[in-house]
């Protein structure tokens, strides 16, 4: 079993606090749901874990089965296992995804030989998986795709790259219906004994089609509550203004006792 | 009466070196070129011909392999479309036509002159009219001596309506230190389309001058590329007149500058007839101490309305220290013509460094992938070469210390 510790977990951009002491327990076997409103920091958390060089740690660590991933380079962290789908996939210019993915499945396991006949057969079966057309294997990777093709792609990228844990960064965002059952199909393919997943989210659409076994809120940079299903029903009645009631409260305890 | 070869001398004595006075000279000092240091041209017992190695091109109709004036190599296959290989003397007694265009008697600077009084191999390149030529030409022209210099002269003429691929390489063995001053004439014929792409991979020690005249008649589509990859410093002037109506030219350029490089490439779209269109594309990366400098001119002269033209400049600075310069410029002279250029310079976008060590790739690695990235739609244009070989030259030259 794998575990990711994230143990008092502070950051900053440009001086300005975004995390404010982060503490959360992933567990391969477990998917994770992290809601929160627009500007809250979940984003920020996701950039953070993968190294983002625009933000600047302040405090905690976060342990990858002990070894503390924000020591470690971006593509030291990749190895280890985290993988990061993002919320906006970039252009990458003259490299097809075919390559691309050949090359980095090569980093990221540098010992093994990628086997070709193998590695083609599994990547046109994980696009016909996602009802992808398989000429996307030629195209440059994200230039021209629409907001649902790189979405997909970055869920084509994790079922090819097997990371123990996977932090998905608003994935569902800006799909239509569809979009969203595919993608969700190919998270939920995902979820075994060795998987564990961090799933971003602003709105509860994804999670019915993913059901996540822990569901947490996140507020001004922190983790206000935390609990299962039963949130997201809160949420859905109250929307995100109920947490207001919730923070002035902890604002007060840290008054007090900070 | 002088010979050519002797006038050519005679002017060449007669004239100075180019300097930082002449503006199309101003960013790369004579100094680099060194061109009294290289007082002798190479002969075949200058260099040890065991240092040759063929390019690994894949089928080709015709792989010539020289070096100096020695073919070390030829193949040939029984492709129609393939060219006839004569002297320039007997390229222009058959084609008395063109004498003029290859015999022009005025040279544009000394290093011209010193081309033609000095010439250390010369060529003569007939494409036949209406062949087709289905697998690529590649001529080959090693540089392998030290402190010499060669001075390759290669004449090309185009037959009308002939179809094919011409790929012309200028390498070098890596421990050779020449001085190369080369020009390339050609000439097309009404009709013709084709390709040509030249390569360059001297070694670090080595230079090249070149002068480059390119001439399409009517009709005539050339899709022209240079890679510039190698040599401690370059200094290219390309010039493609579009003299027949309808004439197309797609020229594109990889250069790259790594640690001590110095590439100054200068081109000229001049347009002298109705209806002609040119693109370009040239495309650089500086690394290290590198350094580029890109001089392009859109020129429409009075007779040639209806011109499309458009000239883009990219480079790419990978390392602070390195540094590029972009000099586009436009002259038009008649009404009627659609012409824009641009150029930029930038750094490598850190957004997208991000995505790919996020994938496991490192940081190094990831350049390298942005770099070709950049250079990719070049390179594709000539499914024929041998795209990585170029790459892992591109790659070596931009790596601090390597070529």
């Amino acid at each position: 079993m794998n575990i990711l510790e994230i143990k008092n977990l502070k950051a900053e951009i440009e001086g300005k606090p975004i995390l404010r002491g982060i503490n959360l327990t992933l567990r391969s076997g477990e998917v994770h749901a992290m809601m929160g409103p627009n500007g809250s920091g979940k984003s920020t958390l996701a950039n953070v874990l993968m190294g983002h060089p625009d933000y600047r740690v302040t405090a905690g660590e976060a342990l990858l089965n002990g070894e503390n991933i924000l020591e470690l380079d971006i593509p030291e962290r990749a190895r280890l296992g985290l993988f990061l789908a993002f919320q906006y996939p970039v252009e990458i210019p003259g490299v097809t995804v075919g390559k691309f993915l050949k090359r980095s499945l090569e980093a990221l396991r540098p010992e093994e030989r990628v086997n070709m006949t193998e590695y083609i057969k599994e990547l046109r079966s994980s696009m016909d998986f996602l009802e992808m057309d398989q000429n996307f294997i030629n195209r440059n990777l994200n230039e021209g795709f629409s907001g649902g093709e790189k979405k997909r792609m970055e869920i084509l990228q994790m079922m090819m790259m097997k990371p123990r844990f996977a932090v998905m960064d608003e994935t569902d965002s800006g799909l239509d219906m569809d979009a969203l059952k595919i993608v969700s199909k190919g998270i939920n393919a995902q979820r075994d004994k060795d998987f564990g997943g961090l799933i971003i989210t602003h709105y509860q659409r994804i999670l019915d089609h993913v059901k996540p076994d822990h569901v947490h809120i996140m507020y001004q940079g922190e983790i206000i509550t935390s609990g299962g299903m039963e949130l997201i029903k809160k949420l859905e009645d109250k929307g995100y203004n109920w947490l207001n009631e919730t923070v002035t409260a902890g604002e007060i305890r840290e008054a007090v006792y900070g | 009466m002088k010979t050519y070869r002797e006038t050519a001398a005679a002017v060449a004595g007669t004239m100075t070196w180019p300097g930082k006075k002449d503006e199309e000279w101003r960013r790369t000092p004579l100094s680099l070129l060194d061109p009294e240091g290289f007082a002798r041209g190479a002969g075949e017992e200058d260099f040890d011909e065991n240092e040759a190695r063929p390019l690994p091109f894949g089928e080709t109709g015709a792989h010539l392999h020289y070096a100096g004036k020695k073919l070390i190599s030829g193949k040939m296959s029984s492709e129609e479309g393939l060219p006839e290989i004569l002297s320039p003397a007997l390229g222009v007694d058959r084609f008395p036509e063109e004498k003029e265009f290859f015999y022009p008697g005025e040279w544009a600077d000394r290093f011209d002159a010193w081309n033609d009084s000095g010439a250390t191999n010369s060529l003569f390149l007939s494409f036949p009219d209406n062949g087709i030529l289905r697998k690529p030409f590649v001529l080959q022209l090693d540089s392998l001596s030290r402190d010499h210099y060669s001075a390759p002269r290669i004449f090309i003429r185009i037959g009308r309506g002939w179809q094919g691929k011409i790929f012309i390489v200028i390498n070098g063995s890596g421990r050779e230190k020449e001085l190369v001053n080369a020009s390339v004439r050609l000439k097309a014929g009404e009709g013709s389309n084709f390709e040509l792409a030249e390569i360059q991979t001297l070694g670090p020690e080595s230079r090249l001058v070149q002068h480059s005249l390119y001439d399409l008649g009517r009709d005539a589509v050339m899709t022209h590329s240079q890679f510039q990859i190698g040599a401690s410093a370059v200094k290219t002037n390309s010039l493609f007149h579009l003299s027949g109506e309808g004439a197309e030219l797609q020229a594109g350029a990889v250069f790259t500058s790594g640690q001590g490089q110095h590439k100054d490439l200068r081109l000229e779209q001049r347009h002298l007839a109705p209806r002609t269109s040119s693109r370009a594309m040239y495309k650089g990366a500086v690394s290290g101490r590198g350094r580029s400098v890109f001089q392009g001119m859109i020129r429409v002269e009075h007779e040639a309305p209806g011109t499309d033209a458009y000239l883009s400049n990219t480079n790419l600075i990978i390392t602070p220290g390195a540094r590029a310069d972009a000099i586009p410029g436009l002259k038009i002279l008649t009404d009627d013509v659609k012409c824009s250029h641009g150029s930029t310079t930038g750094k490598l976008d850190p957004s997208q460094l991000f995505y790919l060590m996020s994938r496991g790739i490192s940081r190094s690695e990831a350049v390298r992938i942005l770099t070709e990235g950049m250079f990719e739609d070049i390179i594709s244009r000539h499914p024929e070469l041998p795209a990585d070989w170029l790459r892992e030259k591109i790659a070596g030259s931009l790596e601090p210390g390597e070529i």
